[in-house]
């Protein structure tokens, strides 16, 4: 019994410390965060979410995109995501510290998307890309959304943000394909991920 | 006939868990929960191998959102794990306790309560996941109401588990018991602080993937590796008739696995901003790791030595004593993989999920497959003749094995060196890559008929003969005719 | 079941010494328990186990950032890290995004402007012209009717905005805007905003072009030539030869 208290108790702390040093510790040392205020310009970075965006990680989570894309641009010295330009700089804690979910991710079977939206400011680029990846790339292995669009009758007016598709991929005629609210709340969060504002403690490594 | 040989000679059966026992419903229930949940999974693996590497298959269904990789892989991942490797495990864990407890309570209605909760907590998390309320956070996918009632039926079995031991009648204890109870411990503890830290509470910002992937570490070293571990130690010297070779050697492994086990995970994801020295213990766990994981892979094979020609003839064993060995190379090639040096290669490439498939295919899932074919004919009282299955099965599991993890890995290392040279672009890796994904796809139709054989074979024995517990022969599957007299 | 309780040590669980392989196989008869054997440790094991953690040791102390919880980077920083405010921010990186606070509504994130309103920056021979006092003036005290840059007529007006900016600000926006969209010119330091500003303090009016255009031409950027005549003073209408050359002149 004495033996079975120790194993328990050995356990418990070897357990414990490991629970602390890697999940209580971080917890504790990211709360204090505070954004940075630039004392030239009196920009906030990071800046905060769009209310669009804040809906948009969920749909981001709820479908895996985090399977294939990663959401961290490492250090110079760690790999060529700068030289990638997938990144200016490496990110660090403050760029993350309002996000609700970090997507940082483990894979790489589909580009990095820390800077997607500074790569394609266009929102039909992406409702293109998502609807049909071949469109762009022919050899993507990306999986096309297509249930994200819906496809409706053409009342009066072209919807505003109908997809331009041609060829196969074009509508019947006097039906046009467009995107759902969820394809919009995950299109408004991919365009705003742009992490170009500047941190005292990430400097843009020099060329 | 049986041919009688050094296993035959043993009578395995006065265990409480044997034949009649008010346990014997629920480790049947966890079996066959984890073997149901191992089909579903291999099906969707199978799916999401073409999804990931063919997007002009058959089997990718752009208009069905269910269906699309993001959901469908998460699912076949989550279900290996918390399907068919968890539950096997527990369902073996009963018996090894049980078997060493020898006590009068058995509380058979708790672990029966906890594996009808936890197969609903199965089903709530795949309707969930497919159904879009995944997390998107890897291995912890299921939404809230499906991740409670999964550490609620294990809140259940920790106390049973605690219980029947506290209430033991036998004196001593084996190393087995230690690496289970440590396992139920841990996974409570884990499951429990990770999903109420981020579903619970919704922590945000860099404290949810250190959170995460501290769980995700603890996962692997400090809940399925010791259900295995400690299946492996329980039942091999068993089987061949000897004790373990070395109790210091057990000691060793298990405060090696149980002090770094909690570090490893955090080197799932070097480079990312955590604190330096967050990420340098956790090079250093996965890398220390390899001792007490060598430790087991040594005195497994000190046990084993002047026995090895049993692993032939015996199936169980021949499940087991392999999946111990991949536990030892595993463990090698992990620590490998973690040096930075190496990993900022190969991170974010499919040598990594080779790695884990390494770990969750090629130790967890044979050990878990030696765990059935050592208890379930003792279960249910028959003993078990249709070798010939379970030899196929046994040959294509390793074929599947290897076939995925050499192609992964290959694939890996290619998209690795690709990555680390920007004037590759993106779309030529993956072109290089291709190839070798053609393998995963094969490898996935290996891991599908491995499975369909399992289960099979699984379903065999309630055909097979009678055995009554006083035999002479053991009833794990034994093949006749190779073994020599002699 | 009784015999049970007789051979089935473990240090795990045990105070007992284990007992000895020739003991335990003796009592195998009743397998339910695995027996355990004292079998000693491999001796390559404890090598391995010693060098394991003296590597560990040495590791984890070299790479571990001072165990602070701000250090991202595993490698050892020689040196001050470069952070917080004894760094000087980049005016470029400051500049722009003062920039795009308020000028870019008129002159365009492009530096292209309105045609018919607003006078491009790029290329402009005010932007990139030695004569940066009239550069400086226009900035500070507004600007008023017809213009005329690269040769094109634009007409609308410009508020004042030394009432908005620091100097540093001012020098941080003015040095951007000669760095951007192909203008390379020289940048121009928080001090010669000052003397432009102190020049003409009294002044409460917007400039129009012509009196601008009147200005003796200095380039009070360059330390010491503030009294120095500007040679290359850009005339209204100039070729955009005249703008190349001050960035002929960079060092």
């Amino acid at each position: 019994m004495n033996r079975l208290s120790k194993i328990i108790g050995g356990v418990f702390v070897l357990f414990g410390f490991s629970w602390w040093g890697l999940a209580v510790y971080p917890y504790l040392s990211f709360a204090s965060l505070k954004e940075n205020v630039d004392p030239n310009t009196k920009e906030v970075a990071p800046p905060d979410l769009p209310g669009a965006a804040q809906q948009g990680y969920r749909v981001y989570a709820a479908n895996g995109c985090v399977s294939c894309h990663s959401q961290f641009v490492r250090d110079k010295s760690e790999g060529a995501d700068i030289d990638r330009e997938w990144g200016k700089r490496r990110t660090v804690a403050r760029d993350y510290m309002k996000d609700g979910q970090v997507f940082l991710g483990v894979s790489r079977f589909g580009p990095d998307l820390t800077n997607i939206g500074l790569r394609q400011k266009d929102a039909q680029w992406f409702y293109r890309y998502l609807y049909d990846p071949r469109l762009f790339n022919p050899d993507t292995t990306m999986p096309a959304y297509r249930w994200l669009f819906q496809d409706q009758a053409i009342a009066g007016q072209p919807a505003q943000n109908a997809l331009k598709l041609e060829g196969a991929d074009a509508p019947r005629p006097g039906h046009e394909i467009v995107p759902t609210a969820e394809a919009e709340a995950l299109v408004a969060y991919l365009l705003s991920l742009k992490r170009d504002y500047a941190l005292p403690e990430a400097p843009a490594p020099q060329e | 006939m049986s041919v009688p040989n050094q296993t035959a000679g043993l009578q395995l059966n006065r265990v409480a868990a044997g034949n009649g026992s008010v346990l014997r419903g629920p480790i049947l229930l966890f079996f066959v929960s984890g073997l149901f949940w191992l089909l579903i999974a291999a099906a969707l693996w199978l799916f999401s191998a073409f999804q990931a590497t063919d997007p002009s298959s058959p089997l990718v269904f752009p208009d069905v959102a269910w269906l699309t990789y993001g959901r469908v892989y998460p699912v076949a991942m989550d279900l290996l794990v918390y399907g068919w490797a968890s539950m096997i495990g527990i369902g073996a864990a009963i018996w090894i306790l049980d078997s060493m407890a020898k006590s009068p309570f058995s509380g058979g209605y708790l672990p029966l309560l906890a594996g009808i909760i936890w197969n609903l907590g199965l089903l709530f998390g795949v309707w969930g996941v497919l159904g879009g309320g995944s997390t998107g956070k890897e291995w912890l996918e299921f939404p809230v109401y499906a991740a409670f009632p999964i550490w609620l039926a294990e809140i259940i079995m920790a106390v049973w588990a605690f219980a029947l031991f506290l209430g033991r009648r036998s004196k001593g204890g084996y190393i087995s018991q230690a690496f289970l109870l440590t396992a139920f411990i841990a996974f409570a503890w884990a499951y429990g602080s990770a999903n109420g830290f981020l579903l619970f509470c919704k922590i945000g910002g860099m404290a949810e993937p250190a959170i995460h992937w501290w769980y995700f570490g603890c996962l692997i070293s400090l809940w399925l590796t010791p259900l295995g571990v400690g299946i492996v130690y329980h039942f091999v010297p068993l089987m061949i008739g000897r004790p373990l070779y070395s109790a210091k050697l057990a000691t060793i492994s298990f405060w090696g696995i149980v002090g770094f086990g909690g570090w490893t995970g955090i080197a799932q994801i070097l480079g990312a901003p955590l604190p330096a020295w967050n990420q340098t213990a956790s090079v250093v766990a996965n890398v220390l790791l390899v001792v007490p994981v060598l430790a087991f892979a040594t005195n497994l094979h000190l046990t084993m030595k002047g026995s090895f020609d049993l692993i032939k003839p015996n199936l169980a064993l021949r499940f087991l004593v392999t999946g111990g060995m991949v536990f030892g190379l595993a463990s090698i090639w992990n620590a490998i993989t973690t040096f930075r040096s190496v990993n900022r290669i190969l991170e974010f490439t499919w040598a990594i999920t080779a790695r884990t498939d390494l770990f969750l295919i090629g130790f967890v899932s044979l050990v878990c497959f030696g765990a059935i074919y050592y208890v379930l004919p003792r279960l249910v009282g028959r003993s078990w003749k249709y070798t010939r299955l379970i030899q196929w099965h046994f040959w294509f599991s390793i074929i599947a094995l290897g076939t995925l993890v050499f192609d992964l890995t290959i694939a890996g290392v290619i998209q690795g060196f690709g990555l680390m040279d920007p004037k590759v672009p993106f779309a030529a890796v993956i072109d290089l890559t291709k190839p070798f994904l053609l393998g995963y796809e094969l490898a996935g139709i290996f891991i599908g008929v491995a499975a369909l054989l399992g289960v099979g074979s699984f379903l065999t024995v309630f055909v097979n003969p009678a055995w009554a517990p006083d035999s002479e022969e053991a009833p794990e599957p034994v093949i006749n005719e190779e073994v020599s007299l002699a | 079941m009784s015999s049970h309780e007789e051979h089935s040590e473990t240090p795990e669980m045990s105070d007992a010494v284990p007992r000895t392989r020739e003991e335990s196989e003796t009592a195998i008869n009743d397998p339910g328990v695995p027996l355990v054997g004292d079998g000693v440790v491999p001796r390559w094991l404890i090598g391995v186990i010693f060098f394991g953690l003296f590597w560990s040791g040495a590791y984890l102390f070299s790479y571990s950032g001072g165990f602070s919880a701000d250090v991202f980077d595993y490698l050892p920083k020689f040196g001050p890290l470069n952070l917080g405010p004894q760094s000087a921010p980049d005016p470029k990186v400051v500049g722009k995004a003062l920039f795009s606070q308020n000028c870019v509504t008129c002159h365009q994130a492009t530096g292209q402007g309105l045609p018919g309103q607003y006078p491009p920056l790029a290329g402009s021979e005010i932007v990139l012209g030695e004569a940066t006092n009239r550069y400086i003036a226009i900035v500070l005290k507004g600007l008023q009717g017809p213009v005329t840059i690269k040769g094109e007529n634009v007409n609308n007006s410009m508020q004042a905005w030394e009432g908005q900016y620091t100097d540093a600000q001012l020098s941080a926006i003015l040095t951007y805007e000669r760095s951007d969209w192909g203008n390379s010119a020289p940048p121009i330091p928080p001090e010669a905003i000052k003397q432009v500003r102190d020049e003409f303090k009294d002044r409460k009016e917007q400039w129009t072009y012509a009196e601008i255009m009147k200005l003796p031409g200095k380039d009070v950027a360059k330390a010491g030539g503030s009294e120095k005549q500007a040679s290359n003073k850009p005339a209204p209408g100039g070729s955009p030869a005249a703008s190349a050359s001050p960035a002929a002149q960079q060092k």
